[in-house]
């Protein structure tokens, strides 16, 4: 049902040089060797934090602590890598228009990170860092010109995409924000939180339109309708283990789903009408957005998926795990 | 196969031994007191980071360090740079301080696991935990105690675990323990340190005898095995022993105890000047057989299983109490009380028994009822985390919930097919669970056709708490006993059982179980045993520093209930609840309001009561004893028993011996006859006269002697 690709990729310092040998150690140790050999080769890699696909489906963009890589579609395979200056990498999302990479993260406890880099060579345009902690989420306008930011800090930030001027704070979350999300209409914004709120803003005017408040706790992330027929839809997804659909502009819970587990990602499969969750239980889930029947796509880590993306043209998936793989999916129908 | 392992190791020699999450990093945090209840260990957690109490969920906290939020406290690349080292040795702002230092081997630990890629690897579980002491009794201060903590673990070894185990002394200005387990006792006498390693606590006893030599085997007078056992910790201690108090004050006592009443003059007059040396044994008997010992044992019960009326209730309530009554009078044993209780059912105005649920407000209320009543253990603690000083989980707390969430209440108390408490930790249903034991087969769609006790989960749990192999309910029940009648528990408080609140006397509490367990369970059975104890017997007169020992007897405060009746047995004149003369340990069984109980404290229909004594220290009780109604009214009252003594022109002497014999239940020495004597003028000034009688009756009343149990 589902296809996976496990690319090899060279050792990124001596550090991982030590934990191959102890991989190899627990391999050859087959008995009694608990720790080795069972977990040691998948738990050596940091954990993919962020995914997204080109436009044109040929490239998958992965984040974690190791920098950035770029990956062929077809097997995954890394074509290139990047590093990026800073301990986290939390979100990389590439520009409707397909000339930008963000990437946003920055050093836990110490300052964030912020950079935009040409799309598809990964030069860097600008960078920056500030405040005291990471960011979280990083979202383009349709239109290109604002980046919204989603900090640690509690703080949702709007900067200028071309030049990373800061242009105004967006201050109501009590605790992190973890996901932002800009819509079509140019002039709301939608970000959620450790709070278990989704604010939803009229970034142009910095004031907040109202706040969603079902989530029952903390909100980890959200996810845009592609489609553009009627209200703008979203979904979002908590440690409540619900999959909640919303009309943001008009406040209303459409309907939610519970899952078995609670989901750190999610996305909409390109044609709208079912939303995939990466789930802490090591499985990912197709909700059917207007029936909310759950299809179970079982063990695809020994982990938590952490991220996710889909691809814009085809009935499939990529995700990230905690144990630092990226895998594919392909989506029943 | 052998050069590949060679070159593996020539690869990096310094990725050496795994390091298991479970068992060598949660240790170190737990130490460092990150996961206390001040810090991340808070319900809410601290900083946006939480961990489970004293660690006791490795699961969700591996989740929360290695997983959560990206991983973000981690740094696979440059450990060092990771949160979980950064803040704890303080290389970034921390409000907890410094934690773990940057020097040393448990930051190593932390930093390797990390660079291992800070696996969950499961190698190994405890198994058993024990505290090795070089010495259990401290003679000399100077010299320090050696603590050593022993983990046991499922592959075999035990491990010292000193350096990750957390010393907490109950009193931290008598004993001081360092990281490594070394202990200086600091003050004589009986210190308990707490020991906690992952999952497990234990508590030691370190005795630091008072003088040496102050108390030799060969003083000892041992009247039985109570008195053995008591006697043995008073020698290892150095404590001596009170001379045994006069029988006026037995006498009183025993009344007191027993009956919850005053010894009529007559009583306390004809044992003091009985002869037979076996007069304690039957003056106990003849109270146990009484219809006073009924009634007030049952008042005691009553205010343990919250018989408590209310207006809304009273009907009902008065069924539990003539149930109750009934049981205490024909001597049922208490398991077999308990059993009706547990598994009550039915109309609440017809099926006393019943009432036990209707006490309660739901399920959850209702564990924790039982787990105080009949284990002696608070639970509650393990709704919202495992219990942090004992061994109860949240699967307890809600298993036990659920065994009660199919109970119906209203006024016909009755088992349902359905009903069920969510666990907290799963948002699942709780699966019923007997506490500390085994879970129980459970029928989500529940039909008639289902067994009885898989409809019923009351009745397993039932034949558990009732048995004599449960280790609390025997226990836990003599230890009741022996607070009433000895003025403290055994374990104290007596409704806190748990590891790290040991017996003073274990010996002595495991004895009275086992005894009260082949006598039946009758009640009076251990209080007759109690009763007719040498330790029972002592003069309260001596020095009250260390109580817990018995070396004297404790002055105990009456009752609320027993202090008014008292009151009206002095006075001669009743309390007037809503103009009924009734007496007031009787109030529970009648839907009776009493503004003096009231005033003095007596108890509140939410909780179980069971000593609520009159409060020597609360002002507003003390203003009502020295200026209200509740003396005044009763001393000066026209019916009252002070009137007929002035009236019959008794002397002032006798009126004083009369009145200490009412009270005190003994005559006046010569100091306080002289003095009182003194105060009176001649009977030809009968309003001085009387005036003097009323403040001389009025400042027996107020004294602390008539207000305690001596």
């Amino acid at each position: 049902m589902w296809m996976s690709a496990f690319p090899t990729r060279p050792c990124l310092t001596q550090r991982w040089s030590g934990h191959l040998a102890l991989a190899m150690i627990g391999l050859m140790l087959t008995v009694g060797s608990v720790a080795v050999s069972a977990a040691g080769p998948e738990a050596f890699e940091p954990p993919v934090t962020c995914l997204c696909i080109s436009a044109d489906g040929e490239y998958v963009v992965d984040g974690s602590q190791a920098g950035i890589r770029i990956r062929r579609w077809h097997d995954l395979a890394v074509e290139a890598e990047h590093p990026i200056p800073c301990a986290q990498i939390h979100d990389c999302r590439i520009s409707a228009d397909q000339s930008r990479l963000v990437v946003v993260g920055g050093d836990p406890g110490q300052t964030s990170f912020v950079g935009v880099y040409a799309w598809p060579d990964v030069s860097e345009i600008w960078s920056r860092q500030f405040g005291e902690d990471v960011l979280y989420a990083g979202s383009f306008a349709q239109s290109g010109d604002v980046l919204a930011l989603a900090g640690h800090d509690h703080g949702v930030y709007l900067v200028n995409a071309d030049n990373g001027e800061p242009q105004s704070i967006l201050r109501g979350h009590s605790k992190p924000a973890t996901d932002v999300r800009i819509l079509n209409d140019s002039r709301t914004l939608l970000s959620c939180s450790i709070d278990q709120t989704i604010r939803v803003w009229n970034y142009q005017t910095g004031s907040i339109v109202r706040s969603l408040n079902n989530h029952t706790q903390p909100v980890i992330a959200m996810a845009v309708r592609p489609v553009t027929e009627g209200l703008p839809m979203i979904a979002s997804v908590g440690e409540d283990r619900t999959v909640r659909l919303w009309q943001p502009t008009i406040g209303r819970l459409v309907r939610f789903c519970r899952l078995k587990s609670p989901a750190n990602a999610l996305t909409w499969t390109n044609t709208g009408d079912r939303i995939i969750a990466g789930c802490r239980d090591g499985c990912v889930y197709s909700i059917v957005a207007d029936t909310l029947e759950v299809r179970t796509y079982p063990d695809i880590s020994s982990g938590w998926v952490n991220s996710i993306a889909a691809h814009p043209k085809q009935s499939s998936i990529v995700v990230g795990t905690s144990t630092g793989r990226v895998r594919k999916i392909l989506l029943d129908h | 196969m052998l050069s590949l392992l060679s070159l593996a190791l020539l690869i990096n020699e310094s990725a050496a031994t795994p390091v298991d999450f479970d068992t060598q990093v949660m240790p170190i945090l737990t130490k460092a007191g990150c996961n206390t209840g001040a810090c991340h260990g808070a319900a809410a957690g601290r900083g946006g980071f939480h961990l489970s109490l004293y660690g006791s969920r490795p699961d969700r906290d591996y989740e929360a360090i290695a997983l959560a939020l990206e991983g973000r406290r981690l740094n696979r690349r440059d450990s060092a740079a990771s949160l979980l080292l950064q803040k704890p040795t303080e290389e970034l702002n921390h409000e907890g301080g410094t934690r773990i230092d940057l020097d040393g081997s448990d930051y190593q630990t932390l930093k390797q696991w990390i660079e291992l890629g800070a696996p969950r690897l499961g190698q190994r579980k405890l198994t058993g935990f024990r505290i090795v002491s070089s010495t259990r009794v401290v003679h000399d201060l100077q010299q320090p105690v050696q603590l050593s903590a022993l983990a046991a673990f499922d592959h075999g070894s035990e491990q010292d675990v000193s350096g990750w185990t957390v010393f907490t002394p109950e009193d931290s200005s008598s004993v001081t323990v360092d990281h490594t387990g070394l202990t200086k006792v600091n003050r004589r006498g009986r210190h308990i340190i707490v020991t906690r390693f992952l999952d497990r606590v234990e508590a030691v006893e370190l005795i630091a005898p008072l003088e040496e030599s102050a108390a030799t085997p060969h003083e000892q007078t041992t009247n039985g095995p109570i008195d053995a056992f008591v006697e043995q910790k008073l020698f290892q201690i150095g404590l001596h022993t009170a001379h045994a108090a006069d029988d006026f004050t037995i006498v009183r006592r025993l009344f007191i105890d027993l009956t919850g009443r005053l010894p009529a003059p007559n009583d306390a007059i004809a044992y003091s000047t009985d002869t037979p040396v076996d007069k304690k044994e039957r003056l106990v008997d003849r109270l146990l057989a009484s219809r006073e010992f009924t009634d007030f044992w049952t008042f005691r019960l009553a205010k343990m299983l919250r018989v408590a009326s209310t207006r809304r209730n009273a009907k009902a309530m008065q069924a539990y109490y003539v149930w109750l009554h009934a049981a205490v009078a024909q001597g049922v044993p208490f398991n077999q009380m308990a059993r009706q209780l547990l598994l009550g059912e039915g109309a609440v105005l017809e099926n006393g028994p019943a009432n036990f649920y209707a006490v309660t407000a739901d399920a959850r209320a209702q564990a924790e009822f039982v787990s105080r009543v009949f284990l002696g253990i608070r639970l509650q603690c393990a709704n919202c985390h495992d219990h942090p000083l004992d061994s109860w989980t949240q699967d307890d707390y809600h298993g036990l919930s659920a065994i009660f969430a199919r109970v119906k209440r209203g006024d016909i108390i009755r088992v349902t097919q359905s009903g069920e408490v969510i666990h907290p930790g799963t948002g699942e249903p709780a699966l019923p669970r007997i506490p500390g034991q085994r879970y129980l087969s459970v029928s989500r769609q529940s039909t008639p056709e289902a067994s009885g006790t898989e409809r019923d989960h009351r009745t397993l749990l039932t034949d558990w708490v009732v048995a004599p192999q449960n280790p609390y309910f025997a226990r836990s029940t003599v230890n009741r006993m022996w607070s009433h009648l000895m003025g403290r528990g055994l374990v104290e408080p007596v409704d806190d059982h748990r590891a790290t609140n040991p017996a003073t006397h274990p010996e002595l509490l495991d004895w009275l179980t086992q005894d009260f367990i082949d006598h039946g369970m009758h009640l009076r059975h251990t209080i007759r045993q109690i009763c007719l104890s040498d330790a029972y017997a002592r003069s309260s007169t001596a020095d009250q520093s260390m109580p817990e020992f018995y070396a004297t007897a404790i002055p105990k405060p009456m009752m609320a209930e027993v202090f008014l009746d008292a009151v009206s047995d002095v006075t001669g004149v009743a309390d007037d609840a809503e103009g009924s003369s009734v007496r007031a340990v009787s109030y529970a069984g009648l839907t009776l309001d009493s503004r003096a109980l009231t005033l003095l404290g007596g108890c509140t229909v939410d909780d179980s009561c069971e000593s609520a004594a009159v409060d020597a220290d609360d002002l507003s009780v003390q203003l009502h004893l020295l200026n209200g109604a509740v003396l005044n009214h009763r001393v000066t009252h026209a019916d009252g028993y002070l009137r007929t003594v002035l009236a019959s022109e008794m002397a002032a002497k006798q009126i004083i011996e009369t009145f200490y014999m009412r009270v005190f239940s003994r005559l006046p020495n010569e100091a306080e006859l002289g003095f009182w004597t003194h105060q009176f003028p001649s009977r030809d000034k009968a309003t001085a006269f009387n005036a003097v009688a009323e403040d001389f009756v009025w400042s027996l009343l107020t004294s602390e002697e008539f207000a305690m149990n001596h």
